[in-house]
């Protein structure tokens, strides 16, 4: 087991010390919700790529790649590169965020489709962000539960980890988010790397691996027929990018910067670092099997023995800390964006009226159920690949209403709520019907709820009356003009009133 | 113009393209749009070498 001496105590310490400090400076910036929820827009380039990398990147991802790459050869890293040559579109997209003007993204569906998709999109986005930060602690716990021997129980670990995230979010809001960020992401960049030298050293490079591996081959192909082959890739790819917008992070991430630039470069940059540091989670687990031989270790524990075997005992409470980073920095963003949910877009929909004080207090309150409820999720996850797979599977349902909304005019909220339903029946029915289970099922099941989903839509949306052209007009002209131009959407506002015959 | 046949009715009545909202990207989407793609690709060429190393 890790040895935690008096120096890994104290950098641990003044870590803890660090974060909440940063929520107290912050919590001075916050007046209003939009410092509180999108840090006022205000954030540089530097400040946003380490956010996206922040948001994109946690525990999980290194020890759900490593499990895979450690069962299945090289070819486990689409696991995190099935987004790899979705990135290009990514930088298209980005400014349509920041330009939509709004806090969350059920304040987007809503201005499109109006408040019933609004208030669907609150619901799921919650449930989405549940299965999220779900994900994500089981990941760290797995990690932590490695490292410690399983000294440190699954829900210990959990409770320690977002008892400091909760604390630090709840008073700073984004402002001290993205500031931790910057912080925490440096420290996930070198968690992702620190690792490789030491195991290089202990396999004996490529030609210790080869010696010990008679299959080298086959373990360093970028597919694995049966597994993951080019169909699953396309496949996943591309259900990725139907999820893309409808993931309740993304509007902050690419609205919080100050420039539509800024944004674009964050994301993009951020995203692209984290594909970076899949490499080295990837190679990680891959030479595991020559270190520990095929199948010798759980995959979920693959990681987390390798920190605790290879690394010398001064890195622990470094590497503890990195851990605790990756899921703080995601669990802040988490909480932020399910209280943003909770209280503008379910709360004053069903209370009716805007309370600004009382919505600050009730999303402080909210976030301490929504991370209890998250944690209870976490118990029932398995392994992690299978977590991941379950997350991906969640977010397209509501995000093929998203395409269908920004890109055709017909799409209207009857085909929102249809492409809702079908995609998630023909998911349940893939599920238990057919038996879409694991790797070798899943294309079969994303292309089936896809097809349903983007069908049902389309279909529905012919039958039935499309949105108001006002409603149309307003949409459209608000997410194709850049903000700091306003004079058109004013414009607009006031031809619309003339028409209305009001003065 | 009239439909020529039931098929082009039924095709323009479910297939109505004006519709679709698809905007014009600008000279820095474009630009940002191959940095990034030729960045992801050589990530992609970087992993298919270094898997190259590893086999005999």
């Amino acid at each position: 087991m890790l040895e935690l001496r008096w120096l890994d105590a104290v950098v641990l310490a003044s870590y803890f010390v660090l974060m909440i400090g940063i929520g107290f400076v912050a919590a001075r910036r916050v007046k209003n919700m939009d410092d509180y929820y999108l840090g006022g827009r205000r954030f540089g380039k530097a400040m946003m790529i380490m956010y996206a990398f922040g948001v994109g990147t946690h525990a999980d991802s290194a020890v759900g790649l490593a499990a895979q790459t450690y069962k299945l050869g090289m070819a486990g890293i689409w696991y995190q590169w099935s987004q790899l040559f979705n990135t290009p579109f990514y930088w298209l997209l980005s400014p349509v965020f920041r330009r939509a003007r709004c806090v969350t993204t059920a304040d987007f569906y809503e201005m499109r489709y109006g408040s019933s998709v609004g208030i669907l999109y609150s619901f799921w986005g919650v449930a989405i962000n549940f299965g999220y930060l779900g994900v994500t602690l089981f990941g760290s716990a797995r990690l932590i539960e490695a490292l410690t021997s399983g000294r440190v129980p699954l829900l210990w670990s959990m409770v320690l980890m977002t008892s400091s995230f909760l604390l630090y979010s709840l008073i700073g809001g984004m402002i001290a988010t993205v500031w931790n960020e910057f912080i925490q992401g440096i420290l996930t960049l070198i968690m992702s790397f620190l690792l490789l030298p030491f195991l290089w050293y202990a396999v004996g490079g490529v030609a210790g691996f080869q010696a010990k591996i008679p299959n080298a081959d086959a373990l360093f192909r970028l597919v694995a027929p049966g597994e993951i082959g080019l169909f699953w890739i396309f496949v996943v790819s591309f259900n990725q990018v139907v999820g893309f917008g409808a993931q309740p992070h993304i509007l902050s991430n690419n609205a919080a910067g100050r420039t539509e630039l800024d944004n674009r470069v964050g994301f993009c940059a951020g995203v692209t670092l984290k594909r970076l540091c899949s490499i080295g989670w990837a190679l990680a687990g891959v030479l595991a099997i020559a270190y520990y031989g095929k199948g010798a270790v759980q995959p979920d524990h693959v990681f987390g023995s390798l920190i605790r075997d290879l690394l010398p005992a001064g890195f622990a409470g470094l590497m503890i800390a990195c851990i605790m980073a990756s899921v703080m920095d995601n669990g802040a963003v988490f909480v932020l964006t399910t209280s943003a949910l909770f209280t503008r877009n379910l709360l004053r929909t069903f209370r009716g009226g805007q309370n600004p004080r009382l919505e600050l207090l009730v999303s402080r309150l909210f976030s301490i159920v929504y991370v209890c409820g998250s944690i209870a999720l976490a118990q029932s996850f398995q392994d992690v690949p299978s977590a991941i797979r379950f997350i991906w599977a969640l977010i397209p349902m509501i995000g093929i209403a998203f395409w269908l909304g920004l890109w055709w005019r017909r799409a209207n909220r009857f085909g929102a709520w249809a492409s809702f339903l079908a995609a998630t029946s023909a998911w349940a029915i893939g599920l238990n019907v057919f038996g879409w289970t694991g790797d070798a099922g899943l294309p079969y099941l994303i292309s089936f709820y896809l097809c349903a989903g983007i069908g049902a839509g389309v279909l529905v949306s012919l039958l039935t009356p499309p949105e108001s052209q006002d409603r149309l007009d307003r949409f459209f002209l608000t997410i194709n003009t850049p903000i700091g131009k306003e004079d058109k959407l004013h414009r607009f506002e006031e031809e619309a009133r003339l028409a209305a015959g009001v003065s | 113009m009239e439909p020529r046949s039931n098929r082009e009715y039924w095709y323009r009545r479910l297939v109505p393209w004006k519709d679709f909202e698809i905007p014009m990207p600008g000279p820095e989407a474009i630009a940002g749009f191959f940095v990034v793609l030729a960045v992801s690709g050589a990530l992609h060429v970087f992993v298919l070498w270094f898997c190259s190393l590893f086999r005999r």
